[in-house]
């Protein structure tokens, strides 16, 4: 929304302060300044002068040598002796007495103003030098017409600076509209006003032709109105003008309108732009002639047919449906409500009667209109607002006081309002005094209290306990008693409020434990060289065929941004295999990532606990690459990282990992990893994960090394998490070491053995001794049907030093229990 | 058992098979040296054989391909003892470790929000974790949206194909605030003894274009607190406490009007830039202020809806961009570093 200070000036009663001032106080008390630009320096080196004389330039088909009076208020510029300036131009109307607007040489074309800042100079054009330029509307920033050069008519001073004429001299402050999605008022200078003279202390009176008073009555039966639609269409006038003549307005609207980054049309057009843009009331004009028949002119208000074709003032043709709502004769569509007009009865020069639409539409209707067409107007900015019905009334008044002083001679010859008598509701809102003092945080003086309210136009009854709020006709956004406290905040300013701490009790914040989880593997996991990533949480649907996941399971995005971002993801890993090669690319041989995030799949359903949404499961992915050479060993080395982070979480003795499983949703996961190389992640019963090494295809998918293993696992794991992991007791006395080897078949699982010989070393030990076992080589020669494997022994016994003898014989008992489990051979 | 009419050819396929049998990466066996000799001497067979050798050792590569696709689809190779703690016939220099710590790193946006959680949880305030795919209800309705009001245009959401029970579309939620209704609604019992003191952390999405300067997945933070007789000094205050703790500095404060339909009255909360004092620099684009966080007491129908009666209970909720913290304090010049899964970026955050 934009605003012109010398505009808002005349609306209030008391001189405005200085503009940066105002413009702090404005984003501090009413809404964010998106920019302020100073006409002063847009119109800078523009000035108005008078084309003296012009010639044709020889070898050119359309320049002119003009000469131009400034009546001497430029200094050091070359003048010839008459005193004139001598301007090179190529437009049409360039004629003798002509008065326009002039460039001067070092003058930055407005149009290009805080853009590309485009800068004149002095320059030879076919060897005749032009000192700046005269200059078109377009250029001016004044219209989009770029036919000839900016016509003052004949009456018009000249020799001043353009910004001495029609209040140019301006300053306009641009608020974001954001600000006022629920401040219909503020789209029209009138709300603005009374919102700066409010916070400015001052208080608000409206014009007094921005009234619902004296309402004139013109009755002469040429026009009807049909609402078929009266829940969307809850008001309307429709006036009949008459002897109209259309030309263009006269300056000071045509400038006020140009400042306010309207385009100056018609004087009757202009005329519905400027009242729109002080009351925030769109109004719409059709011509009479266009839609009469017999002298009558009928209109339907209805939603339209489907398919209904209808061509707009902006050229663009629409096909309707029944949710758009459409002002129409008794054959057609003439425009498309609260939107836009139509091109076919839209006012010509020669228009000689008008018919003046002032009417409240539904807001969520016009919505849905202009989205769906993709069409943005000054009345969608402020019909989405919800407009007030009942402010009509005060709009009419006002645009019948601007027509007359714009278009004298008009008459007012017919009007149809709704059938039903208008009355206007005043809504009142009650306000306890506690309640404003809570909010608050300090009890304010009842009399401060009604003056901030009545600043801003809201007339107010006090008692003891409460205040009543009349709310008026051009409010929509006041519904309820904080409503009312945000006005009073507001506009007191919520920084002079009192800033009372919050009190509270000694118990401490309860932490979440999914966060304590993620916070502590962060820890193991970087010192540890891995790698913390975020990808997004949408995949494509290549991705999903790489890991050779269905996306039927996955949840589509209808309005994805690219192909690449289609579903969301069904997994953690396949974000990050996505990642692998870009950086190996980049020279990284080696590394470990891993990511935290939210799974979805349609197999998960709906979680009633979080209101029927779908279900999700947290998950941590790690993934291993490596691209150098050596021996695959990327399964174990995932393994490794997988088996150090849950000892931090004593967790490893109960977690187990399984060849097979039951659970639908891993089998399918397991599509991505190589077989033979994976294992399920098993924690009591329930599969919660998946480790293993990624197959010839995904690999090739992704453009991966051979060397890529990972794992996936529920983030729920770890909330079974030990509080104290186990612990050993300390010998006080030497402990003996031995390597055992033990050669097994080849088809006996390290897992067997090693369980085996767990077991009978704590049947057999735990009473006495104290012990440790830990693989040191498994070798398997080729083409044999053994391997063996290597433990290093280490044994102590509570109470006293072993010998050599002692730890023999301990073995030779070991061997002798183990061999009754397994088949082995000690070497 | 293939047959080649070839001898040369048959003779090269027997080795080829054995080959295979040893090889780890079957897809090696298309580059072994006896398959690419064999095509090159295609050249140099009589011009009278040469059209029946080529055809023949097409014959033979293709056999290895199919042979290939049939290992990558179904054959169990190379079983591993995934049991075992390392693999068969290494050294132990060889056997697994872990990289080195030097290039570990912590994401830093996580690094960010650990650090804001750890400050609101000393405050007293716990954590809710936000939910990456929602309802409409939770999204807008909960929140006071009107059913087509313009403001729910200020958030380009992507919408699922799939349905909720109410006929809307699923979406990517485009704020943390969709879990205001569920955390009213579930502790509503508990603010007779306590108040409500949360915040939630979260993934938003928005649909708009990317650049350096907008992403469609962001992070927020958002925070509520309800209890009873709160003002709005109390909001103000917490704010500029958690920032001044944040910043570790006294940083000056003020506000702006703003419009959410959830809070009543919102505004944006303002704070003097910590990297120049308020004097200006490129992190508040010369202007000494930084807009940080909106914010405002919680309206009353939002309360209502969750089963929590206005009249006795009030509050105030807030929510902040976290990107656009970490890129102030690193000076990151592009948003889309953060998922772009870099490690020439990443390692820097350690």
């Amino acid at each position: 929304m934009k605003l012109s200070v010398k505009l808002i000036q005349k609306l209030v009663d008391f001189p405005l302060p200085p503009v940066n001032e105002l413009v702090d106080v404005i984003s501090r008390q009413l809404g964010e300044v998106e920019k302020v630009i100073d006409l002063r320096e847009k119109y800078n080196k523009a000035v108005v002068v008078q084309i003296k004389s012009y010639q044709k330039i020889e070898g050119s088909d359309h320049l002119n040598l003009c000469q131009i009076d400034d009546k001497g208020l430029i200094k050091n510029i070359k003048r010839n002796s008459a005193g004139l300036i001598q301007v090179v131009c190529g437009a049409p109307n360039v004629r003798e007495d002509l008065i326009t607007v002039w460039l001067q040489p070092d003058a930055i074309v407005p149009s290009t103003y805080l853009k590309e800042n485009f800068k004149l100079s002095a320059r030879p054009i076919m060897n005749h030098t032009s000192y700046g330029m005269l200059a078109s509307p377009k250029e001016l920033d004044f219209s989009e017409e770029h036919d000839g050069i900016y016509e003052f008519g004949p009456e018009q001073n000249y020799g001043c600076c353009l910004t001495d004429i029609y209040d140019l001299d301006d300053q306009i402050i641009e608020i974001e509209n954001k600000m006022f999605t629920r401040r219909p008022d503020c789209f029209g200078l009138i709300g603005i006003a009374r919102e700066i003279s409010a916070i400015l202390g001052h208080r608000f009176h409206s014009p007094s032709y921005y009234t619902i008073s004296n309402i004139e009555s013109y009755k002469n039966h040429k026009l009807t109105v049909n609402n078929k639609i009266p829940d969307k269409v809850l008001n309307f006038d429709f006036l009949l003008i008459d002897d109209l003549e259309i030309r263009p307005s006269p300056n000071w609207l045509k400038f006020n309108l140009i400042k306010l980054g309207l385009r100056p049309v018609n004087n009757l057009v202009d005329l519905t732009n400027w009242v729109m843009y002080l009351t925030s009331q769109p109004i719409h004009a059709y011509d009479f002639s266009l839609i009469e028949s017999d002298g009558r002119a009928d209109f339907v208000i209805r939603q339209a047919h489907d398919q209904e074709k209808l061509s707009l003032i902006n050229g663009k043709q629409l096909q309707l449906s029944n949710q758009d709502i459409v002002i129409a004769s008794k054959t057609r569509a003439l425009g498309l409500a609260g939107v836009m007009g139509g091109l076919e009865s839209q006012i010509a020069n020669n228009t000689k009667a008008s018919v003046i639409e002032l009417a409240n539409f539904d807001y969520g209707s016009i919505r849905l209109t202009a989205k769906k067409h993709g069409i943005t107007s000054e009345a969608v900015t402020r019909f989405t607002k919800q407009q007030n019905p009942d402010q009509i009334l005060a709009v009419r008044q006002t645009f019948i006081m601007f027509l007359r002083q714009i278009i004298p001679n008009a008459k007012l010859i017919d009007e149809v309002v709704p059938s039903s008598p208008r009355q206007i509701s005043k809504p009142l809102i009650k306000v306890s005094h506690k309640q404003i003092e809570t909010i608050l945080g300090f009890k304010m003086e009842i009399d401060d209290l009604l003056q901030i309210l009545n600043s801003a136009e809201l007339k107010t009854n006090s008692s003891k306990d409460s205040l009543e709020v009349e709310i008026p006709f051009w409010r929509t956004d006041l519904s309820v008693a904080e409503d009312i406290i945000e006005e009073i905040s507001r506009i007191y300013g919520y920084d002079k409020l009192p800033k009372n701490i919050l009190s509270r009790t000694v118990k401490p914040a309860k932490l979440n434990l999914n966060l304590e989880i993620r916070q502590k593997i962060r820890r193991i996991l970087s010192s540890s060289g891995a790698n913390e990533l975020l990808t997004y949480s949408f995949v494509s649907t290549k991705l999903l065929n790489s890991l050779n996941l269905d996306e039927k399971s996955a949840y589509k995005i209808n309005n994805a941004l690219s192909p690449e971002l289609n579903f969301y993801r069904l997994n953690i890993i396949g974000g990050l295999l996505d990642k692998v090669y870009l950086n190996h690319r980049a020279g990284y041989d080696k590394f470990v990532f891993y990511e935290f995030g939210q799974v979805f799949d349609k197999s998960f359903g709906l979680s009633e606990k979080l209101g029927n949404v779908p279900n999700f499961v947290n998950r941590l992915a790690v993934v291993y690459s490596s691209n150098l050479k050596d021996k695959d060993d990327s399964f174990y080395q995932i393994k490794y990282y997988f088996k150090y982070l849950l000892s931090f979480f004593g967790l490893d003795q109960n977690v187990q990992l399984k060849l097979n499983c039951h659970d639908k949703y891993w089998q399918n996961q397991a599509k991505s990893y190589q077989k033979g190389r994976l294992a399920y992640i098993y924690y009591d019963d329930e599969c919660c994960g998946l480790i293993g090494s990624i197959n010839n295809l995904t690999a090739k998918a992704f453009k991966l090394p051979t060397h890529v293993a990972a794992f996936e696992i529920n983030l729920s794991l770890f909330t079974r998490y030990k509080l104290i992991t186990s612990y050993q007791k300390i010998s006080k006395y030497p402990s003996v070491n031995r390597d055992l080897c033990f050669e097994v078949d080849k088809n006996m699982t390290y897992i067997e053995l090693f369980s085996a010989f767990k077991t009978v070393l704590e049947d057999h030990l735990k009473d006495d001794y104290l012990f440790s076992i830990q693989p040191l080589d498994i070798y398997q020669p080729s083409k044999t049907s053994y391997k063996r494997v290597t433990f290093h022994f280490e044994i102590s016994h509570k109470s006293r030093t072993l010998n050599d003898q002692d730890v023999n014989q301990i073995i030779d008992n070991l061997v002798g229990r183990l061999l009754l489990r397994i088949q082995f051979k000690l070497i | 058992m293939e047959n080649f009419k070839n001898k040369l050819i048959q003779a090269a396929y027997l080795e080829l098979k054995q080959e295979f049998d040893k090889l780890e990466d079957k897809s090696k066996i298309l580059r072994s040296h006896t398959l690419t000799n064999l095509l090159k001497s295609i050249k140099d067979q009589p011009v009278s054989e040469r059209a029946q050798f080529g055809k023949e050792v097409n014959q033979l590569r293709n056999l290895f391909q199919s042979l290939i696709n049939q290992t990558n689809n179904n054959a169990i190779l190379n079983q591993i003892d995934v049991t075992a703690p390392f693999g068969d016939n290494l050294t132990s220099s060889d056997q697994p470790h872990l990289l080195s710590f030097e290039q570990g790193s912590i994401h830093p946006i996580n690094q960010e929000l650990e650090e804001i959680i750890k400050i609101f949880n000393l405050m007293g305030f716990e954590v809710e974790e936000n939910l990456e795919l929602d309802d409409d209800f939770h999204m807008f309705d909960a929140l006071n949206f009107p059913k087509n009001h313009p403001a729910r245009d200020d958030y380009d959401n992507f919408l699922l194909e799939d349905l909720d029970n109410r006929g809307h579309h699923l979406l990517a939620p485009a704020h943390t605030s969709s879990m205001q209704h569920r955390i009213l609604k579930d502790n509503k019992d508990v603010l007779f003894n306590e108040p409500i003191a949360k915040i939630i952390p979260g993934r938003v999405f928005r649909n708009e274009n990317i650049d350096a300067r907008h992403e469609h997945t962001f992070y927020q933070l958002e925070g509520i607190y309800v209890g009873r007789n709160i003002s709005i000094g109390n909001l103000i205050s917490t704010l500029e406490i958690f920032l001044n703790s944040y910043f570790k500095k006294e940083l000056n404060f003020h506000t702006q009007p703003s419009y959410f339909p959830f809070t009543e009255p919102s505004f944006e909360f303002v704070m003097s830039c910590p990297y120049c004092d308020g004097v200006g620099c490129n992190v508040c684009s010369l202007s000494g202020w930084i807009e940080i966080i909106g914010c405002g007491m919680i309206h009353p129908n939002v309360l209502t809806l969750a089963g929590i009666d206005p009249s006795k209970f009030n509050g105030f909720a807030w929510g902040g961009g976290i990107d656009r913290l970490v890129m102030m304090k690193y000076g990151i010049e592009d948003v889309r570093y953060f998922e772009s899964g870099k490690l020439n970026f990443l390692r820097q955050f350690k």
